[in-house]
C-alpha cells in the first residue's frame, strides 16, 4: 500500500470509531424501555462532572494565572449569565496576567 | 421537544459565539497537521469526518513514518471514549425525533455544543435542533479554519500568548454555573475534579475527562436519594 493510501485508510478509521463513540451511548440508553432508577441517577450526573473534569486540570496546571482568570470567569459568570462576556473576560484577564501588563 | 429548519437556524446562530472560538484552534491545527506532513485533503477529510478537536491534535502527535495505523485509530477511539457517556444523555431528548434527525445530530456532537444544548434544555429550551445547528457552526468554523491553517501553514502561532487557549476555559466555567443544581451536587463534582485532577497528572492523553465523569456520576448515583 502507498503512504497516501494508508493515510486516508488511518483517517477514515478514526472518523468511524469516533462516529461510533457518539452513536454506542445514545443506542444503549435509547434501546431500554425502561430505564432502573441508579441508571437514571448516573446519568443525571454525567453533564456536570464531565464539565468540570474539562475544567479542573485546566485550572490547576500549576500556574495561578488560570486560577486567577477563572475565579474571575466564574464571579462574571454568576453576575451576568452571559456567555460571551465570560469569554470575553477570560481572554483578556488572561493576557493581562502571563503579559504581567497589571502586575 | 421540536426538530425544525428554524430551530436549526437558531441553533446556527447560537454556535456563532463558540464558532469563533473553535477558529482559532482550527487554525492552529491546520498549521500543525501542515508541519506534520498531511496535504491539504488529508487534513480537510480528518477534520470533516472525524471532527474531534482533542483526537485530532492527538493523532498529529502520532502521525510519523511508517504511519502507525492501528495505534492512531485506537487512541483516537480511546480519547473520544467520554462521547459514549455524552450520547446517553441525549436520548430522552431524542426520543420523537426520525433515525436520520437522531444520527445526523449525534454527527455534530462535541464537548462544547453538547454542554451548551443540555444546558439551554436544562433550562426550558425546546428546540431539539439547538445540537445540530450549533454543531454545524462548530463544524464549518472548524473545516474552513483547518483549511486556512493548513494553506498558510509555515508559521508557527502560539495560542497561549494571546489567551486564546483561555476561551474554552472560560466558556466551560460559564456552562458548569448554570449546570448546578445545588448541595446535591457537591460530592459529584469534587469527586470528579479530584479524580480528574489525578488522571491529567499522573496518565498521559484525554483520559481524565472519562475518568472524572465516571468517578462524579458514580458517586452521584449513591449519594444521590431524589
Amino acid at each position: 500500500m502507498t503512504p497516501e493510501m494508508n493515510s486516508l485508510i488511518t483517517i477514515f478509521g478514526m472518523a468511524a470509531v469516533t462516529y461510533f463513540t457518539r452513536i454506542f451511548g445514545f443506542v444503549l440508553s435509547d434501546r431500554m424501555s425502561t430505564v432502573p432508577d441508579c441508571v437514571n441517577r448516573f446519568l443525571i450526573n454525567i453533564p456536570g462532572t464531565i464539565i468540570i473534569s474539562i475544567i479542573v486540570p485546566q485550572i490547576f496546571n500549576g500556574k495561578k494565572e488560570a486560577l486567577i482568570a477563572a475565579v474571575i470567569c466564574f464571579m462574571v459568570a454568576v453576575r451576568f449569565r452571559n456567555m460571551v462576556l465570560v469569554m470575553i473576560t477570560g481572554v483578556i484577564t488572561i493576557y493581562f496576567l502571563r503579559n504581567h501588563i497589571l502586575f | 421537544m421540536t426538530f425544525s429548519n428554524k430551530g436549526f437556524r437558531e441553533g446556527v446562530k447560537a454556535g456563532i459565539p463558540i464558532a469563533v472560538g473553535v477558529a482559532s484552534y482550527g487554525f492552529v491545527f491546520g498549521i500543525l497537521s501542515r508541519n506534520a506532513g498531511l496535504d491539504l485533503w488529508e487534513a480537510l477529510c480528518m477534520s470533516m469526518f472525524v471532527f474531534a478537536g482533542a483526537s485530532q491534535f492527538v493523532a498529529l502527535d502520532m502521525w510519523i513514518s511508517p504511519l502507525p495505523m492501528a495505534a492512531i485509530i485506537s487512541t483516537t477511539f480511546v480519547v473520544n471514549l467520554r462521547h459514549v457517556l455524552m450520547g446517553a444523555v441525549l436520548a430522552d431528548r431524542f426520543k420523537n425525533m426520525t433515525g436520520p434527525q437522531k444520527y445526523g445530530s449525534l454527527f455534530f456532537m462535541v464537548d462544547e455544543n453538547w454542554a451548551y444544548a443540555i444546558n439551554e434544555w436544562k433550562h426550558g429550551d425546546q428546540n431539539a435542533t439547538l445540537l445540530a445547528g450549533t454543531g454545524f457552526s462548530i463544524f464549518f468554523s472548524w473545516a474552513v479554519s483547518t483549511l486556512v491553517g493548513n494553506v498558510l501553514g509555515t508559521r508557527q502561532i502560539d495560542p497561549a500568548k494571546w489567551g486564546i487557549d483561555f476561551c474554552f476555559t472560560a466558556i466551560f466555567i460559564f456552562i458548569a454555573t448554570g449546570m448546578w443544581q445545588g448541595k446535591k451536587d457537591l460530592l459529584p463534582w469534587i469527586a470528579a475534579g479530584v479524580t480528574a485532577f489525578l488522571f491529567s497528572r499522573y496518565l498521559p492523553g484525554k483520559w481524565y475527562i472519562l475518568a472524572g465523569g465516571l468517578a462524579g456520576s458514580f458517586t452521584g448515583m449513591i449519594t444521590d436519594d431524589t
